[in-house]
């Protein structure tokens, strides 16, 4: 995702300079804006003989990966270029790709300097995976695997064994016991899964063999995604009619349908359809403009009345 | 008898953001602009309803780093600053403009209540906690609790950090209320199963949550969103009612559109002359200064926009009040009907909302209630405690997992953007434990060290960061924020393990992150 580097001519000596102090380049205020440009590091020469080999790799990865392909790519090598490592898809065949630390942010370090804080391991020299439900249809599962559970597991085998493996995420499902397994690239560090509501998971990252066992290297723990609609199960002590309960959600987010307009007819309509299958359609809008308190309220674009208004950022300046 | 209840919940929050190392720092400002049309503004209308013998009940919550920012001496003095700027600004206006001129009037409403800002804030000895306090123990707010530093609890990996954000925030607000906090604002109200536990740990009766955390929870809650119920352990959870927050939220139809509201984008920080109302400004940064002339005027561009009349406003803004107190007559009526018992409503909002972004909100929210005490006895306004005092019995069930972002779970605080984020926390969160379970004592720079490491991971959790990167404004000071104190927990933490404190370093990351002196970092183990 690297932007077309800027040239001297698109700066001014001013703006260099707060960039200069920033970094505490000396003898600043005695330079000129071409030095400046060449000692801030923004010229394609240097920022460009050092990384240019790399972009061309950082093409065919996906744009957050490479956006992080900063200068601590090249340190931490994933299990994938490690001697001996299966090869498990296309992309990675090039054994030799230092393939780019998955953690880092998504910050591409060209350009003007913008302070984004300082950088951060690109591993902890651990063997984990972890496992975050974001909604009732994705989790969300990042891993390490640089503790040496790899080597471990490696060790015993021979190159026979070895050779085919394919490197997976295998997604089990608790309750039922069934589980699939998503191939994917180690190197990648995380990985968006989709799943079912009201469900209960455990994934683990791993190889399997040509021989179709697989080899365990990380796993989560167990994580539940919550329901998606009006549950099944009535309290008897609390019982209720159905059509009342009916009634009472309907009331709840019908509110919401009540301007006319055929949008919100269709809108009303399927929400009815939903409500007979017990699965609420929630209006969700509402809470889009709520979205987080506190300091949202000067992020987001303001709610109510600002919102229908908000201009461009330009034409806020007079 | 009432119809019903009314139980308003305002969730005043900001994260810590405090940089003495700069002279000037533009994200500081978020406080300052709070202060001057949020916080103050709302505390005056409290406590003119109560000086009038209005019966009130609103629950507000003003979560810790707030309530740390709040009784900070470097940022009171620095509203100060603030404020003499913008009286002086306002000052230069009024002579600019003669009294009857519409901007003659506007610019000695602002210096009026700048001043009155001014006035209320050194009254209360610069800490404006102890206005909120005060009516607290009054009976007219409940004040609840928070994460200790807005963290997304359910995003957290270890038991033991989600234990520390509640614990913590209860500490502090034993420090700033001089009580325990008897309800709190999940951040983000972001729920998950077993949350509940530590806040009964904490004592804490009740917590505020999204209308389909309850209305999805096992079994059926048989009076929707319009009770509580207790969540497992007895913590009942009261949920959001969709009617009222859209009639304040909704982009259509929502009251702080209308036409004679003043409008937010036209501020004389960006429509002043450089040479003039630049020394009023952060380092000379074009921003809002909160002067603002112009109302909403219509669909029209932001140059097309009239001159704002605060009359005509305040008009708008009593009959808004009464429209949503009929509104809420109405609802209340026929819920009593339909359920069989008196129902409550439960409407959360951003407290910044009310004068940050809606100018008017404070005037809309004084009104309400004056109109709620002396014009009808339908409706009545409640604090969720005591709801739970008069009504003891309530459905038990296991609420679903929900937060009151976009789409209603985590994808706010879990994308593209900034996912990158947890692995660092986690093993932070996992560090903390560590040094927390081997130092079950210690002294001196140590114990000032594992105090700090403490702190750090508080500060690096704050969900405000991953929303300000999802947003994509400001990503880079989230960015910079989360990672500064990421490294500074590291750093931290490898110097513990190797027992060779760089004491110089620590001391000044002490005085930079200042939040929660009072922190006792065993709350890890």
């Amino acid at each position: 995702m690297a932007r077309k580097p800027r040239g001297p001519e698109d700066y001014t000596r001013e703006e260099l300079l707060i960039m200069a102090e920033r970094v505490n380049l000396k003898y600043r205020s005695r330079k000129s804006k071409e030095q400046l440009y060449e000692e801030l590091g923004l010229g394609e020469k240097k920022a460009g003989a050092r990384k240019s080999g790399r972009r061309k790799i950082a093409a065919s990865m996906p744009a957050r990966r490479a956006a992080a392909g900063g200068e601590d790519a090249t340190e931490e090598r994933a299990p994938l270029g490690m001697p001996g490592a299966p090869v498990p898809t296309a992309t990675s065949s090039t054994s030799s790709i230092p393939l780019p630390s998955p953690f880092a942010a998504p910050a591409a370090r060209t350009g003007p300097y913008v302070d984004r804080g300082p950088d951060l391991p690109a591993n902890y020299g651990d063997d984990v995976l972890e496992a975050l439900v974001r909604d009732p249809r994705a989790l969300f599962v990042y891993w390490e695997l640089a503790g040496g559970a790899y080597q471990r597991a490696c060790a015993g085998k021979s190159d026979a064994e070895l050779a085919g493996a394919v490197w997976v995420l295998r997604v089990s499902r608790i309750d039922g016991g069934q589980f699939f397994d998503i191939p994917v690239d180690p190197g990648v560090g995380n990985w968006y899964l989709h799943v079912d509501p009201a469900s209960a998971y455990q994934i683990k990252i791993g190889l399997v063999l040509a021989s179709g066992s697989f080899v365990e290297l990380a796993s989560s723990r167990v994580v539940s995604t919550p329901p998606d609609s009006v549950s099944e199960r009535v309290d008897e002590q609390w019982m209720l009619v159905s059509e009342e309960f009916d009634r009472l959600v309907d009331y709840t987010v019908q509110q919401h349908g009540r301007q006319p307009g055929s949008a919100q007819m269709g809108q009303l309509r399927r929400r009815r359809e939903a409500l007979r299958r017990k699965v609420v359609e929630f209006p969700w809008n509402i809470s889009s403009r709520i979205s987080s308190p506190g300091v949202s309220s000067w992020m987001t674009s303001p709610r109510g009345g600002a919102s229908r208004i908000a201009p461009a950022p330009s034409s806020r300046r007079r | 008898m009432p119809a019903g209840y009314f139980a308003l919940v305002l969730h005043a929050h900001l994260p810590f953001v405090r940089h003495p190392e700069h002279q000037e720092f533009l994200e500081e400002g978020w406080f300052y602009e709070a202060l001057t049309e949020t916080y103050l503004p709302l505390l005056l209308a409290y406590e003119r309803m109560a000086n009038d013998g209005v019966r009130f009940r609103i629950t507000m919550s003003l979560t810790p780093p707030l309530c740390e920012m709040m009784a900070d001496p470097l940022l009171q003095g620095r509203y100060i600053q603030n404020l003499d700027k913008l009286e002086h600004l306002a000052e230069r206006e009024c002579a600019a403009w003669k009294a009857e001129t519409p901007i003659g009037i506007m610019a000695r409403m602002y210096r009026d209540n700048f001043r009155a800002c001014r006035a209320r804030f050194e009254s209360a000895g610069r800490n404006v906690i102890g206005g909120f306090r005060a009516l607290q123990d009054a009976g007219f707010l409940e004040i609840i609790t928070c994460g200790a530093t807005h963290g997304m609890l359910p995003l957290m990996r270890t038991e033991e950090a989600i234990r520390a954000q509640i614990e913590v925030a209860k500490t502090n607000y034993r420090k700033h209320f001089g009580r325990d906090p008897r309800g709190i604002w999940l951040p983000e109200c972001a729920y998950r199963p077993g949350i509940e536990g530590h806040l009964k740990a904490a004592g804490i009766r009740f917590f505020i949550m999204d209308a389909h955390g309850l209305l999805f929870a096992t079994p059926r809650p048989k009076y929707g969103v319009f009770r509580p119920a207790y969540a497992p352990g007895g913590v009942a959870a009261f949920a959001r009612d969709l009617e009222s927050a859209k009639q304040v939220w909704s982009r259509e139809e929502g009251y702080p559109g209308d036409y004679d509201y003043r409008e937010f984008y036209r501020d004389l920080g960006h429509d002043g002359e450089q040479t003039y109302v630049g020394p009023y400004l952060p380092s000379g940064i074009r921003t809002n200064l909160g002067i603002k002339y112009h109302r909403i005027t219509g669909q029209v561009e932001l140059h097309q926009k009239a001159f704002y009349d605060p009359r005509a406003a305040r008009e708008k803004a009593a009959a808004h009040a009464g429209n949503f107190m009929f509104n809420r007559q109405h609802q209340l009526n026929y819920l009593r009907d339909l359920l069989g018992t008196e129902p409550v409503i439960t409407s959360p909002y951003d407290a910044e909302l009310f004068g940050h972004w809606w100018y008017e909100g404070p005037q809309f929210l004084e009104f309400l209630y004056r109109k709620m005490h002396f014009d009808q006895s339908d409706v009545e306004s409640i604090t969720p405690v005591e709801f739970l005092d008069r009504h003891q019995t309530h459905q038990t069930l296991q609420p679903a997992a929900s937060t009151w972002g976009d789409k209603g779970y985590f994808e706010v605080w879990l994308n593209g953007t900034n996912d990158w984020i947890y692995r660092h926390l986690h093993k932070a969160e996992e560090r903390m434990v560590e040094l927390a379970r081997s130092h079950p004592v210690s002294s001196g720079w140590e114990e000032r060290a594992l105090k700090q490491a403490a702190r750090e991971l508080l500060l690096a959790q704050s969900s405000d960061w991953a929303f300000i990167m999802t947003t994509g404004t400001m990503a880079a000071y989230a960015e910079r924020r989360t990672r500064e104190h990421v490294a500074r927990f590291t750093r931290i933490y490898e110097e513990i393990k190797a027992g060779r404190i760089d004491q110089g370093w620590l001391a000044d990351v002490e005085g930079k992150d200042t939040i929660f002196q009072e922190i006792d970092y065993r709350i890890y183990r």
